[in-house]
């Protein structure tokens, strides 16, 4: 990175009232816990809403937890990503971004791509069908995160990937949930 | 038999409520459900039952109240109902009641998804939630 960076700026944009919540850094079930708490309270307001919001939050925070392949080195070689809430006047967005071997992406794709294509009952369909399976390799239950993040929200999933050189990409998740 | 109760708590993880009553056979787990080691806690829940089949089978009722559940919960409450019907199939009388927020028509559908899955009936319940 350049020595142009204007933290002003970047401070006045985290600053916005859209954003909820933002962190990029080393994720831990104890820091998860204190923004599920911290989201609850904010969107106490409207239970419905807020408690979709919550729940899609778990699920997506708790897969970059599992599959992020950034680590931090220092301590506890903790998982690293980037989690952002935004609330817009007509919904809130969920953002996650983390680090994937590029070799995975074509999977990570297709699951995404098959999420997208059902409609709800072919969804809960979906679910109980992996719910059932044993879980897949590398997997605490992958997929069937994404598919309740789409049931719940009643959205469908929103995915960007930017290649980095070398074996990785950013895979950015996006779900919306209308207030 | 001894009975199996677990506190519930609300920490860095979410622990249901436990209460499996092996001299009243009315079982009952509630709260919210976000666990550091799903498998193992409902692993409790499941040999207790088991226990329960073996040894008491007596008629069994089991109260679901949760407000809030994970993926991974999802999986191991669909475990414990399978050992519910399994029971069933061997004759156990099995009353099973769905307990959801009224707000919440996720929690029920899940309950009718468990039924689809397991084949058993599921009576369902709604109650207005805590603040």
């Amino acid at each position: 990175m350049s020595d142009t960076f204007n933290f002003f700026e970047y401070y006045t944009h985290i600053s916005q009232e859209d954003i909820l919540l933002s962190y990029k850094g080393p994720l831990t079930d104890v820091l998860l816990s204190e923004f599920s708490r911290d989201i609850r309270a904010k969107l106490q307001e409207d239970r419905r809403t807020g408690k979709k919001v919550f729940a899609i939050f778990m699920e997506m925070a708790q897969n970059v937890l599992y599959y992020s392949k950034e680590i931090n080195h220092f301590g506890n070689n903790d998982k690293v990503g980037t989690l952002v809430i935004l609330n817009t006047e007509t919904h809130y967005k969920i953002v996650t971004g983390n680090l994937v071997f590029k070799s995975s992406i074509p999977l990570l794709i297709e699951k995404c791509e098959i999420v997208n294509s059902l409609d709800r009952d072919a969804l809960r369909e979906y679910k109980r069908k992996l719910r059932s399976a044993p879980s897949e390799h590398e997997s605490k239950g992958a997929g069937i995160g994404l598919v309740q993040a789409a049931l719940t929200s009643d959205n469908p999933l929103e995915v960007k990937i930017k290649e980095l050189q070398g074996d990785y990409a950013f895979f950015v998740l996006g779900v919306s949930v209308e207030k | 038999m001894e009975n199996l109760e677990i506190q519930g708590e609300s920490g860095v993880y979410f622990i249901p409520t436990v209460k499996l009553r092996a001299d009243t056979g009315v079982c009952e787990i509630s709260g919210e459900s976000y666990l550091e080691d799903t498998s193992e806690f409902y692993n409790a829940i499941t040999n207790w039952l088991e226990q329960y089949i073996r040894e008491i089978k007596k008629p069994l009722t089991f109260n679901f109240r949760l407000t809030y559940f994970n993926t991974s919960s999802s999986r191991s409450i669909l475990d414990v109902l399978r050992v519910l019907k399994k029971f069933q199939e061997q004759g156990g009388k099995l009353t099973v009641n769905w307990y959801y927020p009224e707000d919440d028509e996720s929690i029920a559908e899940e309950a009718e998804d468990y039924m689809k899955d397991t084949g058993l009936a599921i009576n369902m319940f709604s109650f207005e939630p805590e603040e």
